[in-house]
């Protein structure tokens, strides 16, 4: 048995290396592409270029080269890139080895000229640049980069249908009147090659294409247990002493005939701390039908006033589906303040005062969480807290009696609610974690070892 | 029941705009038609409006609120005395930042004419740096009292994992605090360690956890199986 055990392990280990030096072949072969012309040419690099269009690509700047290849003694170059003015404006134009200087005429001595920028026709502007044999050896036979022009985006094509607006970078049109290069007499004849560029929207974001298909799968894993529960495959779950402990702490409210206060937090609906007042809701109803099974008073502290309705028609269900309307108080459920500590200060106020025998917090709370866990130990509370905000957790970790750690106050409806079909939704995110460690562990092994294909794939 | 009372019609808005705004956050605003970059535009200022009005909402809520605890007043109990000040700065809020605010009052060259303060009005400002800022401040710094008393409850070493607190705790504040650098320089370097690695490693495992959590949730709310935030139950 250990044998085939050890087996089994080598077999793996081949696997993984054998894996990972296959995949890393790939990246091997991304190399940047050059793109030679045969002898005498000039032209613009790269030939081609898809702009894809972002939020923000009206500024957006590029970057093309000018290149030549010669085969006779040079004395000179000039070239007059046209454009569509609609579609671009060039900001800039420079020699490619220093301010002064193209590579092409290194170890030349030159005349360096300053670029200039025109109006060609209506449609179309230019940039005009060149260098200068003056004295000494001229450049002999060879190719090299001549001069840099940089364009920003103007117009981006509008969306939907997949439109692209799609034009030229010329140096043909003025070819032998402004673009050309010079031999030891005057003009030689060389092939002049253009650029095209197409302005075009992408199928997706860029940067999010890896997010969304981990998002799909993070979606598929929920809802295939939520399925396999449906046919009675529910899966166990661990049990979670801080939201057993609520029952108990409505309890020990009751038989103190005191008030249980409960809030969801301080985030509202409308960011990415939504989830945690979601769940603060949904833990919100549940005390809510224990306060109304036991006849207990509950206290609702709000932030948001756009809370407020809801928290009220949360508390209120409770009540009616305990078959207690009338003991519903509106007026329990109370917006404080949209500032944090001021909504903080009438929280401690009110709990101070109302001597609260238990304090349920779970939601999204920042500096305010350790102020009201105090203030709850002060006044005797027995204390249920839970948050994702990890730089919140050691405080409630230290002064409540329970705490709900990140996802836990996730599962805390579904939890709650003993639906079988919820519960397993709860075993779909441990598939998303299963893949989260794999990554992780992969992720760590490849850059350790300097392989970025993973790294690559995750941010396209 | 009657048919704006059911569920139906919240949890259908909640999975429209949902899945719309999930569409265009991983395809760009109007990818495939492009009238929904404005519908987009549309969305969005609709929680603007709303949000503005339900600040209204929170308001009367506290008003009716407090004006029952005056109505209700008891011998002994002064409550009813916050409330009423409650209500007198409410209504000075109003008038300096609503009416005062509103009058034109400062000659303006460019426009050639005399234009309102709005929020700029100068005893609203004063009342907002000087008041409530102070107040927010104040309340904030309170903060390090509170911490105080927390560490200590904290750092009683009753079990192995308060020990391990207290000794990771005492490190990193002999680390971060001036004095710990001058009896020895390695409690700086501890510290950082303890912040970058172990620290760092379970702040991680904590945002990797709450987002898997957080997408498993949005995941129920999208197929109408968590409906805590509408009330709960059925």
């Amino acid at each position: 048995m250990a044998v085939m055990v050890e087996g089994r392990i080598a077999q793996f280990v081949i696997l993984v290396v054998l894996s990972i030096a296959v995949l890393s072949v790939f990246p091997v072969y991304a190399g940047v592409p050059t793109e030679p012309h045969n002898a005498d040419a000039m032209w613009i690099e790269p030939s081609s270029q898809r702009i894809v269009s972002d939020f923000d690509t009206i500024g957006y700047r590029f970057t093309v080269t000018v290149n030549i290849n010669l085969t006779f003694t040079c004395s000179g170059w000039q070239f007059k890139v046209l454009y569509d003015k609609t579609h671009l404006n060039a900001t800039g134009c420079g020699y490619t080895l220093n301010a002064t200087k193209s590579q092409f005429m290194e170890n030349i001595t030159t005349v360096a000229r300053d670029p200039t920028f025109g109006s060609y026709d209506l449609t179309r502007d230019y940039v005009l640049h060149g260098e200068s044999w003056l004295s000494g050896p001229m450049r002999n036979p060879g190719y090299g980069d001549l001069a840099w022009v940089e364009f920003e985006v103007l117009m981006v094509p509008p969306r939907g249908g997949g439109e692209a607006i799609s034009s030229m970078l010329d140096i043909s049109t003025s070819y032998d009147a402004d673009t050309y290069a010079l031999n030891d007499v005057g003009k030689h004849a060389i092939s002049v090659y253009d650029s095209t560029y197409t302005l075009t929207w992408p199928v997706m974001v860029e940067g999010r294409i890896a997010q969304s298909v981990v998002l799909v799968v993070l979606c598929v894993a929920p809802l295939y247990f939520i399925e396999r529960a449906r046919r009675g495959k529910v899966p166990k779950i661990r049990k979670l002493a801080g939201l057993d402990a609520i029952e108990e702490a409505v309890g020990r409210a009751t038989e103190m005939g005191r008030p249980v206060m409960a809030s969801h937090g301080i985030a509202g609906f409308e960011d990415v701390s939504a989830p945690q007042t979601a769940a603060g809701f949904s833990v919100l109803g549940y005390v809510a039908r224990l306060c109304a099974k036991y006849d207990t008073q509950l206290l609702v502290p709000c932030r948001y006033s756009a809370l407020v309705p809801v928290a009220q028609e949360i508390v209120q269900q409770a009540y009616i589906a305990e078959g207690k309307p009338e003991a519903y108080k509106p007026d329990n459920v109370m917006f404080l303040s949209d500032e944090q500590f001021a909504y903080s200060i009438g929280y401690m106020g009110w709990m101070t005062r109302e001597k609260a025998a238990a304090n349920i917090m779970i939601g999204a709370y920042w500096a305010e969480s350790l102020q009201l866990a105090e203030t709850g130990f002060m006044t005797g509370a027995i204390q249920i807290a839970g948050t994702a905000n990890y730089h919140q957790i050691p405080f409630f970790v230290v002064c409540t009696d329970y705490c709900l750690i990140g996802e836990e106050i996730f599962a805390a409806g579904a939890y709650l609610s003993k639906d079988p079909v919820l519960t397993g939704s709860l075993a779909g995110q441990d598939v998303g974690r299963l893949i989260a460690e794999i990554l992780i562990i992969l992720g760590t092994i490849l850059v350790t070892a300097g392989i970025t294909w993973l790294s690559d794939i995750l941010v396209l | 029941m009657t048919w704006y009372k059911r569920r139906e019609g919240p949890l259908i808005v909640t999975i429209v705009v949902a899945l719309f705004l999930i569409f265009e956050w991983y395809f760009g605003k109007g990818a495939l038609i492009p009238e929904t970059t404005k519908a987009s535009g549309e969305i969005q200022r609709f929680v603007a409006f709303i949000l503005a009005f339900v600040i209204g909402v929170g308001a009367l809520n506290v008003l009716r609120i407090h004006w029952h605890r005056i109505q209700r007043r008891k011998p002994g109990d002064y409550s009813w005395v916050y409330s009423s000040w409650l209500f007198i700065l409410i209504i000075l809020f109003v008038v300096t930042g609503a009416i005062l605010g509103a009058i034109p009052y400062e000659y303006d060259p460019e426009a050639a004419a005399y234009v309102a303060h709005r929020t700029a009005e100068p005893s609203y400002v004063w009342m907002f740096d000087y008041v409530l800022s102070a107040l927010d401040a104040t309340m904030y710094s309170i903060l390090a009292f509170f911490i105080a008393s927390g560490a200590y409850r904290a750092f009683r070493a009753r079990t192995a994992e308060a020990a391990l607190l207290l000794i990771a705790g005492t490190l990193v504040m002999l680390g971060n605090a001036p004095i710990g650098g001058f009896m020895w320089t390695g409690f700086i370097d501890i510290s950082t360690w303890i912040q970058r690695i172990p620290m760092m490693a379970g702040m991680r495992g904590i945002l990797i956890g709450a987002g898997l959590g957080a997408i498993a949730m949005g995941i129920r709310i999208l197929t109408g199986r968590e409906r805590g935030y509408l009330g709960g139950g059925e």
